[in-house]
């Protein structure tokens, strides 16, 4: 526990001036989402959005890539890798090729890519944690949390998470769910089975029943004298009496069923999203980690995370949250711009970020590298290469995150601060 | 009770002894009541963490402040050298241990030796015998006795905590998932921390408690990713151990009938047993009575009969225990199989003996692997891998982290510039940037080059890739490993010198401390974020504590028992309420939502049954239990999810709700059709005892019946100790009787409605529960004609979501 949460408890408790909790309970229905994509293990934006080739590197350390510079593709203003040439069955390169033009053709005019962006790590859990808050100190919320607290922090899956970095510092609780198969049964705690008229106990002793545990749980709050469990109870009558409780419509939406991988996880997320039981999701894609045989490794990965991005958006659409929605997608930290022994690459600082949706002016790349992967100096207006500018951090993004969901100078915002300064770099 | 000559008698003449968890209960009548009796009111007398914090009591402080003036000279050491890790008011950090009430620091010579020898961990060089003596001296007056840590023993005593009664309540169903019975419960109470010890005594030796054990370590090293089927035996070599997959040549899974059953038996029990390797040894050191510190040092892994042939070995020369395969069948279908293949299934997987494990075939057959406890054991190298380029360092930091207590990844250091040095040839050993923690991590990668990516052992002369020249020496905490016979040994070195680091202890007592009580350590206070001063005061009394937790541990000969005995006595177990210090103590006293496994465990405790379908094999909540609720309630799986969900969203606000509508279902008829005397949720009413007659009148003896009984379910699933006519139980009787009421108008407003007289058929007994027989008309439960029972369902309902339920 850390000081942030020794603060919280206190607080809650009365004892002290603390700061508030989180957002009080939000009366309307969540109408802005937020998803977070993390590619995990580290990925390499030379293979995807920030494309070098196989010119040689002057140390002698070989290419950066394995693909020629001639064979990089554009859609619009962004560049994007072909399949290496070391991927040597043809059929799979075939498929990589197209899974990469579909992705970029299809989103580049909503699309963002950050190059350049310098997460100043390169260990995974600092990296991550860096990626998807802002800041490298522990304790920091993820974006998603933060913008699930600032709405609607006791829906019954605010912030859906699959994994990655979902810490919460307890501002809001994070919801994970493995299948779709146990919605009905949740939804409806006195029918034996789902779509049964058969009950438990007759409806109005059931009623009766719930009447008397919520009298029950503000019984016990009020009597409580430890801080630590007077703020569990609150927390479990805060979900326990949100009006929204519809997990049928969940059900229905599912259809009894999702995909597996992440494509399972951006259908959980858009039907939390579209039953108003969500409001962010943290969606997972693992397998980035190739110290050896990077390309035959890696670039499978890759194209298994824009398939998902790309079903995501299509589900996002077909609910008609498309223009609600802010995707945004990243990883720990990039992979070096050079082959070791073994094919492999390993941890690099520098990374990309890519985003989508909501509040993004896409077909643009702004940030930048150098033809060895290292992060530039950029304009903080324009974003273009400047000796005398910035380098663009994580925490970069994230005040501008803050700023797209509304949080920024609110008490979260104040409570978690990011040293770094609010910059343009989504409109 | 206790006087009750009855207890004594069947105390006596019970002599079953940990056959199963339910005896428990019965062990500490037959075994400790007649010891505890000759000991009867005597005060818990060992040398304990409480009585240790006792000394330094709010009246004590005067003797215990500083009379010494500060070292200047040791003073300005510090800040140059120490103070980056182990905070400027010696607090700590996640790189650093507190040195308040410093728990290794010992005298001025041993300090002043263990700072010349070890510190600064980057570089030993850096401070000699005289900086080191005046850094000992300023730290010994500074930090250790200081007011500061006098003050933390009085803000422990703002701590009001629970009564013995309800700590043996909520220890035994943390540790061994076992509901005490109440008067059991108030007969220990009565001698105070000293009955604690004694049911602790007993509780520690159940099975559960093990299960338990390796449920907090697991929390901590992540074993249980390979249970999944052959997760675990496909991390083997197929060619060093080529019986991994044993069973395949003994039966065969093509067919459904009883061999497949046998083969997926002989499967699931190697396989858990060599993916549990670690949790194993763990539990087996503890069940032996062994040090603690062999978890580390253990020239030996530990083996069941299943997973010993594995490695070559013959379970008969062994000397496994048998279980009993008439009374309690393997498999189902065992029954079917020819008695040579009942044989392979008849061994008791629970029974670990230890064993030195030889490489089985391929061109290293013969090689006798050197133990170094958990640390050489395939699937913790496996769970924490490394790469050519990783170079076992992400080993090291794993060790560091779980073993040493140390974030080496919080070590300060100015990593603003680039996180990459490209323009030094070897920047890990020349950039002053990297080398601060590389020159931490990297003796202690360097020793595990005998262990490759896979987890497995060679001889490092006979390597073809040679250590990289641009690794530091092999050793730790800047001391190097002597070549002389270690040098294809240097993690059983590793294992020696990490037990011998007090941060060991630390380590130790705070996986226990976090395990029991399910929340994390106080971080220590960070000027970073502007730590006030009651922040300190928390960090620091909570540190005082913990502090004389590890001397218990250490000076029990490393008995972890101990450490949990005093972590449960102690007052951040039991908070219950605070009377100072208020401020301070904004964080103490257990507040845990409990982890799926210890809400499982619980109902199986209070109601006999698992949460589950008659056809499932798994509860609802179990880790495995494909389609369960595990993951929904914030399990982990110990793969991709590592760690728990402690706050409550609304999914499994749901999941509580579900849980009680469905428990409250399956034990109500199944709990009546108990004989009275058995039943574990209404021994004191019939099922049709109800407030009022046939004819609406009042009946007292009936209300009375139904009040003892309300009282006893108070016990039972909250360890309430109310009386019939508390605040409490008032409550809880209006539930019933709102039910009660409400369902009798629902009757009477539709008297030929047949479902209205009788329970939901799920919840009903037609059949018996063992046999599967169908009843007798009269010994069905199903009618219910004057809605008790459905009354008492709501309550049961009402109970089981209840934040006493629910939570710790």
């Amino acid at each position: 526990m850390d000081r942030r949460n020794f603060l919280r408890m206190a607080a809650a408790s009365g004892m002290t001036l603390g700061l508030p909790m989180t957002a009080s309970l939000a009366n309307a229905a969540p109408n802005r989402f937020w998803v977070s994509v993390h590619a995990s293990g580290g990925w390499d934006p030379t293979i995807l959005c920030d494309p070098k080739g196989d010119a040689a590197r002057s140390d002698g350390r070989g290419a950066v890539n394995n693909f020629a510079t001639a064979d990089i593709r554009n859609a619009g203003s962004i560049a994007y890798a072909p399949a290496s040439a070391s991927i040597t069955d043809a059929v799979v390169r075939a498929e990589i090729d197209a899974m990469y033009d579909t992705f970029f053709q299809t989103h580049a005019g909503r699309l963002l890519v950050i190059n350049g962006v310098d997460t100043r790590t390169n260990s995974h859990s600092t990296g991550t944690r860096t990626t998807w808050s802002g800041s490298a100190d522990l304790g920091m919320p993820a974006f998603a949390a933060l913008a699930a607290a600032a709405s609607a922090p006791n829906e019954p899956m605010s912030f859906l998470t699959n994994g990655g970095y979902d810490y919460t510092d307890g501002i809001v609780a994070a919801a994970r769910v493995s299948g779709s198969g146990q919605f009905s049964d949740l939804a409806n705690p006195n029918h034996p089975s789902a779509g049964s008229n058969n009950r438990y106990l007759p409806d109005t002793t059931f009623e009766a029943l719930a009447a008397s545990k919520r009298q029950r749980l503000e019984q016990l709050m009020s009597t409580e004298q430890l801080p630590q469990r007077k703020k569990m109870m609150s927390d479990l009558f805060g979900v326990r009496s949100s009006g929204r409780n519809n997990l049928d419509a969940i059900s229905q939406k599912l259809e009894g069923r999702t995909t597996s991988g992440l494509k399972g996880q951006a259908e959980m997320a858009v039907a939390a999203f579209s039953t108003g039981l969500g409001v962010s999701a943290n969606l997972v894609t693992g397998g980035f980690d190739t110290h050896g045989n990077h390309d035959t490794s890696h670039y499978p990965r890759m194209r298994t995370l824009l398939d998902g991005v790309h079903h995501l958006w299509t589900r996002l659409e077909e609910e008609g949250l498309a223009d609600r929605t802010t995707v945004v997608i990243s990883s720990d930290f990039g992979r070096t711009p050079y082959y070791n022994s073994g094919n492999g690459k390993d941890h690099w600082n520098v990374t990309s970020v890519m985003a989508m949706g909501a509040g993004i002016r896409g077909g643009r790349t702004i940030g930048a590298t150098d033809p060895e992967f290292r992060a530039l100096r950029v304009n903080p207006q324009t974003f273009l290469p400047d000796s005398s500018g910035i380098v663009l951090t994580p925490g970069h993004v994230h005040r501008a995150l803050r700023r797209l969901a509304g949080i920024e100078s609110a008490d979260l915002d104040r409570r978690y601060p990011i040293q770094a300064d609010t910059l343009n770099l989504f409109s | 009770m206790a006087s009750d000559p009855r207890r004594t008698d069947h105390a006596i003449s019970n002599q079953r002894i940990f056959c199963h968890l339910r005896n428990v209960r019965a062990f500490l009548l037959s075994v400790a009541l007649p010891l505890l009796m000759v000991a009867c009111g005597g005060d818990y007398s060992g040398n304990s963490a409480q009585a240790e914090l006792s000394a330094l009591s709010c009246a004590g402080n005067a003797s215990l402040l500083p009379a010494a003036s500060t070292n200047v000279v040791g003073q300005g050491h510090y800040v140059k050298q120490c103070q980056s890790c182990h905070g400027a008011s010696g607090d700590g950090s996640p790189s650093g241990p507190s040195l308040v009430g410093c728990t290794s620091c010992g005298d001025i010579d041993t300090l002043t030796n263990r700072i010349a020898t070890t510190m600064p961990t980057a570089d030993v060089t850096q401070c000699d015998v005289d900086c080191a003596r005046e850094t000992a001296d300023y730290i010994l007056t500074a930090f250790k006795q200081n007011a500061t840590f006098a003050d933390a023993s009085c803000a422990i005593e703002g701590i009001e905590v629970m009564s013995p009664e309800r700590t043996l309540y909520k220890a035994s169903l943390n540790l061994a998932g076992e509901a005490l019975e109440r008067d059991d419960a108030e007969f220990f109470a009565r001698s105070g921390d000293g009955g604690i010890d004694d049911v602790l005594d007993v509780v520690m030796e159940s099975p559960a408690f093990y299960e338990r054990l390796k449920e907090i370590y697991n929390d901590r090293l992540h074993q249980d990713k390979y249970l999944p089927n052959e997760d675990a035996l496909n991390l083997l070599d197929s060619n060093e151990f080529p019986n991994r997959k044993w069973y395949s040549s003994v039966a065969s899974s093509s067919v459904a009938g009883p061999e497949r059953d046998l083969y997926y038996f002989l499967r699931n029990e190697t396989n858990q047993a060599i993916a549990q390797e670690a949790l194993e040894l763990v539990a087996y050191v503890v069940r032996k009575e062994r040090p603690f510190t062999e978890i580390l040092t253990a020239d030996f892994t530990v083996v069941n009969a299943y997973s010993a042939r594995v490695y070559g070995y013959d379970p008969d020369a062994l000397g496994f225990a048998t279980i009993d395969t008439v009374a309690n069948k393997p498999f189902k279908t065992f029954d079917q199989l020819p008695a040579g293949l009942q044989q392979f299934a008849r061994y008791d997987p629970t029974d670990f003996r230890e064993v030195r494990v030889s490489i089985q075939g391929g061109s290293k057959a013969g090689t006798v692997i050197p133990h170094a406890g958990v640390l050489t054991m395939p699937m913790f190298l496996n769970r924490f891998p490394t790469t050519n380029t990783n170079l076992n360092r992400h080993r090291s930091r794993m060790v560091f982290e779980i073993f040493l207590d140390t974030d080496i990844l919080q070590i300060p250091g100015s990593r603003e510039a680039a996180a990459v040095d490209e323009s030094s040839a070897s920047p890990t050993l020349t950039n002053p940037d990297c080398v601060v923690c590389h020159k931490v991590m990297d003796p202690v990668a360097s020793l595990f080059q005998n262990w490759d990516d896979r987890g497995r052992y060679s001889l490092r002369r006979l390597s073809r890739t040679p250590w990289p020249a641009d690794m530091y020496y092999r050793g730790i905490n800047g001391k190097i490993m002597p070549l002389e016979s270690h040098v294809d040994n240097s993690v059983q070195w590793l294992g020696a010198e990490l037990v011998k680091d007090a941060r060991f202890a630390r380590s130790t007592v705070k996986t226990l401390y976090e395990g029991l009580t399910g929340q994390k350590a106080l971080f220590p206070p960070s000027d970073l974020f502007g730590a006030d001063s009651v922040e300190r005061a928390a960090y620091t009394a909570q540190r005082a504590f913990l502090g004389a937790v590890e001397r218990e541990l250490i000076n029990s000969q490393w008995n972890i028992k101990t450490a949990i005995k005093e972590i449960v006595k102690g007052p951040y177990f039991r908070a219950e309420s605070i009377s100072a210090n208020e401020a301070i103590h904004a964080t103490a006293g257990t507040a845990r939502l409990l982890t799926p496994e210890m809400l499982d465990r619980k109902i199986v405790a209070v109601t006999g049954k698992a949460w589950k379908y008659s056809w499932q094999s798994r509860s609802k909540l179990h880790k495995l239990e494909s389609g369960g609720y595990n993951a929904l309630y914030g399990g982990m799986d110990s793969n991709d999810v590592t760690t728990r969900i402690t706050q409550p969203n609304g999914l499994m606000a749901a999941v509580q709700e579900r849980m009680a509508s469905e428990v409250a279902c399956q034990s109500i008829g199944r709990d009546f059709y108990r004989p009275q005397q058995d039943r574990l949720l209404f021994p004191l009413v019939t099922k049709d005892q109800a407030p009022v007659d046939e004819d609406g009148n009042s009946d007292p003896a009936g209300e009375a019946a139904i009040r003892a009984n309300l009282v006893h379910l108070h016990w039972k699933l909250f360890g309430d100790t109310v009386t019939s006519n508390s605040p409490e139980v008032n409550e809880t009787y209006a539930v019933f009787m709102r039910a009660f009421e409400s369902g009798n108008e629902l009757r009477a407003s539709d008297p030929n409605n047949w479902s209205l007289k009788r329970l939901y058929s799920g919840c009903a007994i037609q059949k018996d529960p063992v046999t599967d027989e169908t009843l007798a008309e009269a010994d069905k439960i199903y009618l219910d004609e004057r809605y008790v029972m459905r009354s008492w369902q709501t309550v049961l309902n009402y109970m089981f979501s209840d934040y006493q339920f629910l939570y710790e």
